[in-house]
């Protein structure tokens, strides 16, 4: 699966459960694991993350 | 075991050779020229090689050199490695030269940017300027390697696959390079300006516009758009003792995106170790920052869009004196000879610094 940030793979941990929190390994954009209504597959929500003021 | 010589050896750019060249398992250091210090220790100018090395500095004689050592780096200033090398080029040494004498190929520039004719006009087409992720394959080939100035591969690094790729529509007449350095990059010559009280806390703008290292960009940059290119380029004195930040702006005729720029920097960089793309989502190091490949031969390429103005800001962070330098020039020997581009300088950043 990949990042729709910056399209590298993301891994998807073999016991993945739905709502999991994964990160892209080279931009770090973390997403949610949302289960496709197959039922097997997940696919990739952004997740809510907590903005920072870095100093601006 | 390949015999090396490092000429000019007392500066930093020679004291990182010598530094990194003495835990290269393939070389030997056969010579370390100094003019002023023949005779002394290495260790008494490079105190952090005590106990590592016996060496002691010779004379800069080139006809020494040349029975001496297979490979020959040239820490020369500029305008002095050319009374030197052109005769280690003849006796058939390879050379790897880290002054600005070999790096332009077009003779006519030589007055304009360096203030001087060039002597031996004929060299500079046998001259390879290495920026091994880009052209590795011709400096696999070559004899005579000259490295870049320190804040122009920094640069190029960063700017070349944005220029490579024509769907990003980078306009090519403005391109503006903002460079902070710091002080190790003003050479170990001491002065007024280097002196601690007048250098410490500084945000120096030292050359606005102007600055040499525009036209080697210019010149590696138009050979990857092929066509003609012109950089601005704005240099700052800042408080650090190693390292370089360089904010690159561009303007695209398109809108771009970031996954667009990110395969651009993929196709030219994957597999090529010493680039890494940085454009992180957490945590304080977002950004390439020197802070984070000081003591390394890393690049750290990153970027950010501004849809509103179309501006592509693109940043690219180095240690000055290794992969601006130093690693640099060894990078390139290990292509020359046929030995992995890693061999003795794969060391990791250090952190905190």
């Amino acid at each position: 699966m990949n990042c729709i940030e910056c399209d590298a793979q993301v891994a998807i941990p073999n016991d993945a459960i739905q709502g999991e929190i994964v990160s892209c390994k080279e931009c770090g954009t973390s997403f949610e694991l949302v289960r496709e209504q197959s039922g097997n597959l997940f696919t990739l929500r952004p997740a809510e993350t907590e903005e920072e003021d870095w100093g601006e | 075991m390949v015999r090396v010589g490092v000429l000019a050896a007392s500066g930093y750019i020679g004291g990182e050779l010598l530094r990194l060249l003495l835990q290269h398992p393939e070389v030997e250091i056969t010579a370390a020229t100094s003019r002023k210090y023949a005779g002394e220790y290495v260790f008494r100018v490079h105190p952090n090689l005590r106990g590592i090395t016996e060496l002691k500095f010779s004379p800069n004689d080139p006809s020494k050199l040349t029975s001496s050592t297979d490979v020959v780096f040239a820490a020369l200033p500029h305008g002095e490695s050319v009374k030197i090398v052109p005769q280690l080029a003849d006796a058939g040494l390879r050379v790897i030269d880290l002054s600005a004498d070999f790096r332009l190929s077009d003779k006519g520039e030589y007055p304009s940017w360096y203030g001087y004719d060039h002597p031996r006009p004929d060299l500079l087409e046998k001259f390879v300027l290495s920026v091994p992720e880009i052209n590795r394959e011709q400096v696999k080939g070559a004899r005579l390697v000259a490295s870049p100035g320190c804040m122009a591969i920094t640069a190029i690094l960063a700017l070349a696959p944005l220029l490579k790729e024509k769907s990003l529509g980078i306009d090519r007449e403005h391109i503006v390079v903002d460079a902070k350095v710091g002080s190790s990059g003003a050479g170990g010559k001491p002065s007024l300006s280097t002196h601690f009280s007048e250098r410490f806390s500084v945000v120096r703008p030292y050359k606005p516009a102007g600055h040499r290292h525009a036209a080697e960009i210019e010149q590696v940059l138009a050979a990857m758009a092929g066509e003609k290119v012109k950089v601005s380029m704005s240099a700052h004195a800042v408080n650090m003792v190693r390292g370089i930040l360089i904010t690159s702006h561009l303007f695209t005729a398109t809108a771009v995106k970031p996954l667009d720029v990110w395969k651009v920097y993929r196709s030219m960089y994957t597999g090529s170790y010493f680039v890494r793309l940085v454009r992180d989502k957490q945590g304080p190091f977002r950004l390439p920052d020197p802070k984070l490949v000081v003591g390394s031969n890393f690049c750290d390429i990153g970027f950010e869009i501004e849809e509103r103005t179309g501006r592509l800001v693109a940043l690219s962070a180095t240690d000055n004196l290794i992969k601006g330098a130093a690693g640099n020039a060894i990078q390139s020997m290990n292509l020359m000879l046929g030995f992995d581009e890693k061999t003795g300088i794969a060391m990791a950043p250090l952190h905190p610094v």
